[in-house]
């Protein structure tokens, strides 16, 4: 048996249940292509219960967070969002993750998969520091509601005013009982809001008030094609401790002028040397469908291999994300080697659909 | 006898023969149709491509007859009996999904001309158990 969310017993009798690094997860309850289409065009909800959870307390915490992180934590206003990476002493990525501060206190989600990793990668480096660090994973719970309808299903149930929540900032509100922080942030490309809360007692009732109220609930298959198709990476797949962020064209999170953080020094060296090899998005025109592992090629010569691929119900072809070793422009024609079969493909820009037509960005109609 | 046998969501039409690998074949019909169980769409899920052979292939029993494309996965389906085929369902290139939405109907694969190996193939009953052991 692997570990559960406050939420497994709705997703046991409604959904289909998969091992997710070591989770028994909803990969899925009425399909996956349903799913997908439900966030696109109007809102579903995800739980993410079984991410990481750490808070930062003590005066010196956005010091240490700015030591410990590529980005600038210690410059967010109180509520506000930044996406961050921590990087070894050789600028490998060890996660992302996305902090919140509060007022002193900054709330730190990591990837599942890394839970205790990056546990304890921080508290190796506390020393000299004044800060305190609580882990929440498994006292509270965590959604994500996403889709351009989002804010029409959450408004009725909270207290907190959404229309005038922007982008990566956060409000206390509370739903069904449970204060929650909500921050307008995701990984669907989507507006949406996250949900977090350390009322877990709560988390079916916010849950079934959510899908009363408009809201599908989506699995983990959905998000991992979502999030492919808005050209985010995947912790494990995409990026890993020997991907450095300029390689995984990460670098906007990367703030080489802060005095110290850890792996500045590679960085820098990195970011003057140049890298040879950048994640690529490509999207297929024959009908085939790139998978994790599979070779790239132009010319007849290898030039890389898959990191993530799916097949995007909202592209309706296979799109796939890989490192390769060349800069090509997007339309440039490549192949993907799909079971001894080398089908064709174009190099694409992330994300891969419309911007006017999805995400949240998309013009309004 | 029932149209039906139920294992808990699954549905086994009567009137079929299985092979242990999931897939069906009509073998009261001129040219049977072959196709895949509903315990086999629902397990793979949410097929959006299909790679039928060509009419006039022939197939050992247990070859791969044709792969099954999901979001999150590739199957191969295999013979159930040893076979030529004489006609493929050119519907699902356009619509996969037809598999999913009614396996045992308009999602048939392929129509073959039996040539043998037909003998150890389940009956309704028999293939129950096989779906009840994967529950």
């Amino acid at each position: 048996m692997g570990r559960r969310t406050p939420l497994f017993g709705f997703h046991s009798s409604h959904g289909h249940i998969g091992d997710f690094v070591g989770f028994d997860m909803p990969l899925w309850y009425e399909g996956i292509v349903l799913e997908v289409t439900s966030v696109r065009e109007r809102a579903g909800l995800f739980d993410i219960s079984h991410m990481g959870k750490a808070r930062f307390e003590g005066k010196e915490a956005g010091r240490f967070l700015d030591h410990l992180t590529t980005n600038e934590v210690s410059t967010l206003q109180p509520l506000q969002a930044r996406y961050c990476l921590l990087c070894n002493e050789d600028g490998g990525i060890l996660d992302d993750v996305i902090v919140v501060r509060f007022g002193e206190e900054y709330q730190v989600v990591w990837n599942a998969s890394n839970r205790e990793k990056n546990l304890k990668w921080s508290m190796g480096h506390l020393k000299g520091f004044d800060v305190k660090i609580e882990e929440l994973s498994d006292r509270s719970f965590m959604f994500a509601l996403q889709g351009p309808l989002a804010q029409k299903v959450l408004q009725p149930l909270c207290d907190a005013d959404l229309a005038g929540l922007k982008r990566f900032r956060g409000t206390w509100g509370e739903v069904r009982g449970a204060e929650c922080l909500i921050t307008r942030t995701g990984y669907t490309g989507e507006d949406g809001f996250e949900i977090f809360s350390t009322h877990p007692e709560r988390a079916e009732k916010v849950w079934t008030a959510m899908l009363s109220s408009g809201a599908v609930p989506a699995g983990l298959g959905a998000r991992d094609v979502l999030r492919t198709e808005a050209g985010f990476p995947l912790y494990g797949h995409d990026i890993n401790e020997a991907i450095n962020p300029f390689e995984a064209r990460l670098e906007f999170a990367v703030k080489l002028e802060k005095p110290d953080f850890l792996g500045k020094d590679a960085l820098l060296k990195i970011s003057k040397e140049g890298v040879r090899r950048r994640r690529t998005g490509i999207r297929m025109v024959d009908r085939a469908i790139p998978r994790e592992g599979f070779e790239i090629l132009l010319g007849g010569k290898e030039i890389g291999h898959v990191t993530s691929g799916t097949y995007s119900p909202t592209l309706k072809t296979g799109i796939a994300m890989g490192y390769i070793n060349v800069e090509l422009a997007p339309g440039t024609e490549v192949f993907i080697d799909i079971r001894g079969r080398e089908s064709r493909g174009v190099v694409s820009g992330m994300p891969f659909y419309d911007t006017e037509r999805y995400g949240w960005k998309r013009k309004q109609t | 006898m029932p149209a039906t046998i139920k294992v808990g969501d699954n549905v086994i039409k009567a009137g079929l023969r299985y092979a242990p690998t999931h897939e069906w074949i009509n073998l009261q019909e001129r040219s049977p149709r072959v196709g895949i169980s509903d315990y086999a769409q629902r397990t793979l899920h949410d097929l959006v491509y299909v790679e039928l052979p060509k009419v006039g292939q022939s197939f050992k029993k247990g070859a791969t007859l044709c792969s099954l494309e999901s979001i999150k996965a590739v199957a191969e389906v295999y013979a159930p009996v040893d076979c030529t085929v004489v006609e493929v369902n050119d519907a699902l290139s356009e619509k996969p999904e037809l598999i999913n939405k009614d396996p045992y109907g308009e999602g048939w694969l392929v129509k073959v001309s039996v040539k043998g190996g037909g003998d150890s193939l389940l009956t309704p009953e028999a293939y129950a158990e096989v779906v009840k052991k994967q529950l």
